[in-house]
């Protein structure tokens, strides 16, 4: 049995990426959108595991609303609407693929991308301003957790942005339907990532 | 192995892919499980290593071990701490989580590679980085992480009292990548199954290994998560001096502990269900009957799956832990051994009124079993908080422990080894070899850690460099030095399987394709399966993997899938 | 994706506009403690419900996905409540005191 057979009925070589077998899971999910969301799956456990210690270091530290209030409101409330923003903009540009509209498909992706620096931007400006006061991560527990949680979150940022800026560059040199399942996929996680604001946002803002 | 990769060397020239891409950077899953299988027998030479030191320093205190020098109580603790370390995320979880999973799954399942190759040599690659990191913390200034596996603060959360600053960011960066690493494989392992499975493979035609496989990944990446929220908080910690687990700044230690094993107690039986999985293959095959229950064993697995999120308290019976906590978490503890226990009995069912052949991977499960029962049996004494009292941290918890693990890693991983080796390389292992092997093992594994047991009963701590020290542990040291002679030998047995595995791969006589004439899918691909695993066309299944020995058959034996040459 | 999906995507981003900026606004009602964080709480979940239903397409994902998220969500639930007695230094005296 020569260990090197390749398959020239299909046209495969040894290093190709083949198609990986017979579909055989539920109908209308495909093994991206079922591997997106398992994975979303392991972050919510993270995420979980954070603001689960969080909330409960702040049931025994109440002084930490006090902490809390030296944070810049209109910054985070800021940031939020921007957040959204890039969401809404992804979510027509997976449109835009599925409809073939190469000029939207990435016109909106760049607005992602674009809302999505703007908040890492306005993030750091927050940051600078915290250590500015002498707020750093190691000022308490407080703001601990606040540079951990935001850090941990803007990182999921980063990687979002580079996932989209990938996509960005596929649609240069690959047909647009084709991507289409791809970008769907980028926008869950993009979407994910919006989630994740909505529950950070209040905790650390918000809280009484 | 590199008498495999010479062996395909032969054959350059009708490689049309590099060196490189073909061994170096593959995607195909078989090449990515025999990286990990490479991957944990390199890191098991350094922590067998390690454990020869150990066992050294607890037998014969202040005396320099050979092939290393005084083994001082700072080089104790941290040897300790690497030893568990590489042994359960770069030996244990490599060996019987990734490299069968991607070798095994997808040929199992009729599908040609993994959902996302390439996710799935990242993942191979991440858990190398981690592994690099691991060791090179022996070497940089200050030294490794001296705080024990599971890394307990304030001792580990700081420098201050560890006296290691680059070390303990190593070791959690470490940990970091073998937890991702596992995430990223567990993820891939599930949408395979789940989404490319061969035309007619239902669920309930899945063989049992994968069943266990995909349980065990489940397990994990749900687990994950916590600690390496965790992991985050001891890197700051020790990197940036802020105070998450340290009392002094505010912090709350036993966070990390229950950070810790929220993860650490799914994980040991993500290290377990492989072998459960592997154990009812193997036992079908050699048994040439049906599984008995499949049905009952899948619900119990995914009972224990459900039940194992809720014990992990019961590691920490004597940390402070609030009293509240303590009876829930052995009711849950004690709980989880009925499933398990289920799952075990349907094994022995397996081979009642069986035509079992006594070939050498059956042996190995039973070498399993045996050995496994006694383990969780000890199991249930430590999950008794009051009993706990007593036992914790004591060599009762050690030997409990290797006689979960162990059987785990050794009988039931060497066990699918033999038994999967002439798919992986067309060629059998030597059996007479093979049988010395499993022979030596299982007397010097029990010679090993049952002295353990009544040490520990004896009242004798564990992370103890010497003894000595303590006039009431002087009535252990026979028992210890018993204890580490066996250990010795263990470790030299390993040689044989070395010295096995060098000579089939160069020397051994080619093997049929279905050596074992078992039902599974994997067995129609040749040996070893080529780039697509099978041919151009898919095989077809038609029936269940446990049709052995139906009754008006002229065969013992029914391949699951007939459209393809068996 | 069809066009009641467009129209859909405009409707939900401006709920969530809004939903932003009352969760915001609640604060400056300064209500009571548990008052305050029930309400941004809620609002949260309501927000959340609205991206994963809408944005992620929840609702039309098979039953599988629907398992691999709500078994997180339970995770979480069993971790912060079990991990509430040890962290949050909570005792018998405690208990006593609420009972």
């Amino acid at each position: 049995m020569d260990k090197n057979t390749t398959l020239p009925v299909l046209g495969f070589e040894p290093g190709d990426q083949l198609p990986t077998g017979h579909y055989s899971g539920p109908v209308g999910l495909t093994p991206g959108r079922l591997g997106i969301w398992a994975l979303i799956a392991s972050e919510i456990v993270l995420f979980a595991g954070l603001f689960g210690s969080f909330i409960l270091m702040r049931l025994i530290n109440p002084g930490w609303a006090e902490e809390a209030r030296h944070l810049n409101l209109y910054a985070g409330t800021l940031n939020s609407l921007v957040l959204l923003t890039s969401n809404f903009f992804m979510m027509k540009s997976s449109k835009s693929f599925v409809e073939d509209r190469a000029e939207d498909a990435r016109k909106f992706m760049v607005f992602t991308m674009l809302a999505g620096f703007v908040f890492l931007g306005i993030k750091a400006y927050e940051y600078s301003g915290e250590f500015a006061h002498g707020e750093f991560p190691t000022s308490g527990g407080f703001w601990s957790f606040y540079f951990l949680m935001t850090g941990i979150h803007a990182l999921h940022i980063l990687g979002g942005l580079f996932a989209i800026f990938l996509l960005l560059s596929k649609t240069r040199h690959e047909p647009l339907v084709s991507l289409a399942s791809r970008a769907n996929i980028t926008g869950i996680y993009w979407s994910f990532v919006e989630v994740v604001w909505i529950f950070l946002f209040p905790l650390l803002y918000l809280l009484a | 192995m590199s008498q495999d990769q010479q062996g395909h060397d032969e054959h350059g020239h009708e490689h049309q892919q590099s060196f490189i891409s073909h061994y170096i950077f593959s995607t195909d899953h078989k090449m990515i499980g025999k990286q990990f299988l490479l991957l944990s027998a390199i890191m098991a030479c350094f922590g067998g290593f390690m454990a020869y030191l150990i066992r050294w320093e607890v037998a014969f205190p202040n005396t320099p071990a050979p092939f290393f020098g005084l083994v001082t109580p700072d080089k104790f603790n941290a040897i300790i701490t690497l030893h568990g370390t590489i042994m359960i995320f770069f030996v244990g979880m490599p060996f019987l989580s990734a490299f069968p999973s991607n070798f095994l799954v997808p040929l199992m399942i009729g599908a040609r590679d993994m959902a996302f190759p390439k996710l799935n040599m990242a993942s191979f690659w991440i858990t190398f980085v981690g592994a690099v990191l691991l060791v090179s913390s022996i070497f940089v200034p200050g030294g490794p992480v001296a705080g024990g596996w599971v890394g307990y603060p304030p001792l580990s959360a700081s420098s201050e009292f560890t006296g290691v600053k680059i070390g303990a960011v190593l070791w959690i960066l470490a940990l970091a990548c073998a937890l991702v690493s596992s995430s990223l494989g567990g993820m891939n392992y599930l949408v395979t199954a789940a989404t490319l499975r061969a035309p007619g493979m239902t669920f309930n035609r899945i063989p049992m290994t994968v069943w266990f496989l995909l349980a065990s990944a489940i397990t994990f990446f749900f687990s994950a998560g916590p600690l390496i929220a965790g992991a985050f908080m001891m890197l700051m910690d020790n990197a940036f001096g802020t105070g998450f687990f340290l009392p002094a700044k505010g912090g709350e230690p036993m966070l990390w502990e229950h950070l810790f094993w929220f993860f650490g107690h799914p994980e040991v039986y993500v290290l377990f269900f492989p072998a459960l999985g592997f154990g009812l293959d193997i036992m079908a095959t050699f048994t040439r009957k049906p599984v008995f229950g499949y049905k009952l064993i899948l619900w119990c697995t995914g009972s224990a799956v459900a039940l194992s999120y809720i014990v992990w308290a019961h590691h920490m019976f004597m940390s402070g832990l609030n009293p509240l906590l303590a009876t829930p978490f052995s009711i849950t503890t004690i709980l989880i051994s009925v499933p398990f226990a289920i799952i075990i009995f349907c094994m022995f069912a397996t081979l009642r009124n069986g035509a079992i052949r006594l070939e050498l991977p059956f042996l190995w499960i039973i070498g399993f079993l045996a050995t496994f029962l006694i383990g969780g049996l000890t199991g249930i004494f430590l999950g008794s908080a009051s009993a706990d009292i007593y036992l914790h941290g004591t060599y009762f918890v050690v030997a409990h422990f290797h006689y979960t693990l162990f059987p785990s890693v050794f009988f039931g991983g060497f066990g699918a080894v033999y038994y999967w080796f002439p798919k992986m390389y067309g060629k059998k292992l030597n059996e007479k070899l093979g049988f010395l092997h499993l022979a030596l093992t299982f007397i010097f594994f029990n010679g090993t850690f049952w002295p353990l047991f009544k040490v520990g009963m004896g009242g004798m701590i564990r992370r103890i460099a010497d003894p000595s020290f303590y006039p009431q542990y002087h009535q252990f040291q026979g028992l210890n030095a018993f204890a580490t002679v066996s250990a010795i030998c263990l470790i030299a047995t390993q040689v044989i399987f070395l010295w096995n595995l060098v000579l089939s791969l160069n020397h051994g006589p080619q093997a049929e394709k279905n050596p074992y004439q078992s039902n599974t899918l994997e067995w129609i691909a040749d040996s070893p399966p080529p780039h697509g695993n099978w041919g151009p066309v898919l095989p077809v299944v038609t029936s269940d993997p446990y049709e052995y020995s139906k009754p008006g058959e002229a065969k013992d034996w029914q391949p699951q899938a007939t459209n393809l040459p068996v | 994706m069809n066009s009641k999906t467009t129209s859909n995507h405009m409707a939900v981003f401006s709920s969530l506009v809004v939903l932003s900026l009352c969760a915001v606004g609640v604060t400056f009602l300064h209500l009571s403690v548990v008052g305050n964080n029930l309400a941004i709480f809620g609002v949260a979940v309501v927000m959340a419900g609205l991206v994963l239903f809408q944005y992620m397409n929840l609702k039309s994902e098979s039953s599988v996905i629907y398992w691999l998220t709500i078994i997180p969500m339970v995770l979480f639930a069993i971790l912060v409540f079990l991990f509430i007695p040890d962290v949050c230094h909570f005792s018998i005296d405690f208990l006593r005191g609420v009972f």
